[in-house]
């Protein structure tokens, strides 16, 4: 544990740069120079497990970063008077190819700071990687900040992940994997708990195979070539149990990219599990709404999820 | 007409009486109230007989909000303010386990919310055990099919009648939703040529199985017996009668209802997804069995204004009205 201390001082040291709770800033002309916005934490500051050499520099536009060689959270801290304790690592989605850093990543944080909430978005690795580099970024997040809650105002079993898309499916690999042998990479962290505490899970994909399956996130995680067996093996619903995490779940009607079933099938998946969820399927709402205005009902579903939030004693 | 009309004074001054005592104890707060003092008539449903009626059936009673031994089926109108009205029409199905109905909490106070929306409400009192399949479902279809036919005498649309109902009313919602064509739905009265299909359904913690771990197996009893054949239990385990002819529908479910489980509505979502049905599912993490329009504290006392928005956005009412 002394050991885990030492290593998050040396994360803070190199990547947080003093103000490890200060806005972080994802886009503009600074990007452009400096691929690591200030204020980030690197995941892996002992070396990026199985790291790519060359592979080429992290790439941002039109909100969407790609090419994800540095795994890292940028935080963006709850206002001192409003901070509640409870945090949330955001999973941007994009497919497993991109993050769409800023609909699904900062308009996010800024949502959860207004709730007290301190955010944490995570750039995650992707198809240049496929399973289990993002799987083991995603667990590496909640044992960085667990195991170095009191440093960013955070309960240490307040903290939750939230991911939209691709980034659902990341989202509840960890409600469902966090103990998986493949999440490990023989650190001294992995002694941390990796188990979220609770899941917000939007238009999610869930499935990788059948016909709810988004079949462009499988390529991306599995590869062209996986088994049905692998692609059955990491379709979630499949592997939930009564340790998963409670889940809020949201997705529209009009999804052509994600099905409204991969929710249903995961909220029915944690109802057979004996797992506290709720599960709200709007009958309009297009894939990627994120958190825009104008989309009819179901662009108010941030204020269903805050009402989950609260309801769980988590604001 | 002249005889029923009678009669149905009776019925309405027999239970208008208890109403209006429950009305008296609800804060004076609806403006729509002082309007609807005087009980509404109710609208026989069969004033050519009720088909297959039980001779000497006894009295329906009324007891504390609960509808018990119906043998004359009916619909209650209650209308919007004068001006108010949007042209919608939606029957009221209360609960209660097809063995009573829960008549002022899953009825009439359904109706006067529905008021505020614009929307015109016919509570539905069906008959009940003593009857058994396919009598409430012939009196639903029936409500759908007197409101389709007379339309401009009660100021509604035609195309803009739908169904709501809780619990085992609820079942009797998705009936008509799924089964508005099926043939023991018929009687052989004139009006079968109208169309029973609702044009929308709204089921407030649904009764849908009738089989397996998620089956509400009092509702089962009460409306086809003790033993019935399993081929007659899965026809009326209504996520198995969907098709692409089903109409929209919103559903709500609680999911600390241990009375009816919430995966009634998550199946019968999903069974309209399939058919290509649009549908609306909001499955809170905790509710309970049978609060009508007082839900549990919680997220899930929102769930008739995200109802009042489903409807809004297919323009079927207005929101902010009242």
């Amino acid at each position: 544990m002394r050991f885990a201390i030492s290593l998050l001082c040396l994360v803070a040291l190199t990547g947080a740069a003093g103000a490890p709770c200060a806005e972080g800033r994802l886009s503009g002309e600074a990007s452009r120079q400096d691929m690591r916005p200030p204020g980030a934490i690197p995941l892996w500051p002992e070396g990026v497990p199985g790291a790519i050499k060359d592979g080429g520099p992290e790439v941002l536009a039109d909100g969407r970063v790609s090419n994800v060689h540095e795994p890292s959270l940028v935080p963006f801290a709850a206002p001192a008077g409003k901070r509640n304790g409870t945090a949330v690592i955001i999973c941007p989605g994009g497919g497993y190819n991109r993050l769409a850093i800023e609909k699904e990543g900062a308009t996010t944080a800024r949502w959860l700071n207004s709730l007290g909430v301190s955010a944490f978005i995570l750039k995650y690795r992707l198809k240049e990687y496929g399973h289990p580099a993002p799987l083991r970024d995603v667990l590496r997040a909640v044992r960085l900040l667990r195991s170095g809650a009191p440093r960013w105002g955070i309960a240490p079993d307040r903290i939750g992940v939230l991911g939209f898309s691709a980034g659902g499916h990341l989202a509840a690999s960890a409600g469902t994997l966090f103990d998986d042998p493949d999440g490990r990479t023989g650190a001294d962290l992995d002694r941390v708990n990796a188990r979220p505490d609770f899941l917000v899970l939007v238009y999610p994909v869930i499935r990788l195979i059948g016909p709810d399956a988004h079949t462009g996130s499988g390529k991306s995680l599995l590869g062209a070539n996986a088994t049905p067996e692998m692609l059955e093996r990491y379709s979630l619903d499949s592997r939930v149990t009564k340790d998963t995490p409670p889940a809020f779940l949201v997705h529209g009607g009009t999804d052509t990219s994600v099905p409204p079933e991969n929710s249903a099938l995961f909220y029915l998946a944690l109802r057979h599990a004996g797992v506290p969820a709720e599960l709200h399927l709007y009958r309009e709402g297009a894939h990627g709404i994120g958190l825009e205005p104008n989309h009819g009902p179901m662009s108010d579903w941030p204020g269903r999820c805050a009402e989950w939030l609260a309801m769980r004693g988590l604001l | 007409m002249r005889l029923i009309a009678s009669v149905m004074c009776a019925l309405v001054v027999a239970w208008g009486t208890a109403t209006l005592h429950a009305r008296a104890q609800q804060p004076p707060a609806a403006v729509t109230d002082r309007q609807n003092v005087q009980q509404p008539a109710a609208i026989p449903l069969w004033p050519e007989g009720v088909p297959g009626a039980i001779k000497n059936g006894g009295p329906e009673t009324l007891d504390q909000g609960l509808v018990r031994n119906v043998h004359e089926p009916s619909l209650t109108p209650y209308r919007p303010p004068t001006g108010r009205s949007n042209g919608t029409a939606v029957i009221v199905c209360p609960g209660g386990g097809y063995t009573v109905l829960a008549i002022d909490k899953e009825g009439v106070a359904v109706a006067k919310w529905l008021n505020t929306l614009g929307i015109s409400a016919f509570v539905l009192k069906y008959r009940l055990k003593e009857y058994g399949h396919p009598a409430p479902l012939r009196d639903v279809l029936r409500a759908v099919r007197l409101l389709r036919s007379d339309a401009p005498r009660w100021g509604i649309q035609p195309d803009r009648v739908g169904v709501i109902g809780f619990s085992a009313g609820g079942h009797l919602a998705a009936s008509a939703a799924t089964m508005f064509d099926a043939p023991e739905g018929r009687t052989g009265a004139a009006l079968d040529a109208v169309s029973a299909r609702p044009d929308f359904a709204i089921l407030v913690y649904p009764v849908i199985v009738l089989t397996g771990p998620y089956a509400h197996a009092g509702s089962r009893r009460a409306l086809l017996g003790e033993a019935p054949a399993a081929e007659l239990v899965d026809a009326l385990s209504l996520d198995t009668r969907v098709t692409k002819d089903t109409p929209p529908a919103f559903l709500v479910h609680g999911g600390t209802d241990t009375a009816v489980p919430p995966e009634n509505s998550a199946l019968f979502y999903l069974a309209l997804r399939r058919a290509g049905v649009a549908a609306e599912l909001h499955n809170y993490e905790r509710g309970t069995h049978g609060f009508g329009l007082q839900p549990d504290p919680g997220p899930i006392s929102g769930w008739p204004q995200r109802c009042a928005e489903w409807l809004a956005a297919k323009g079927l009412a207005a929101l902010g009205l009242l």
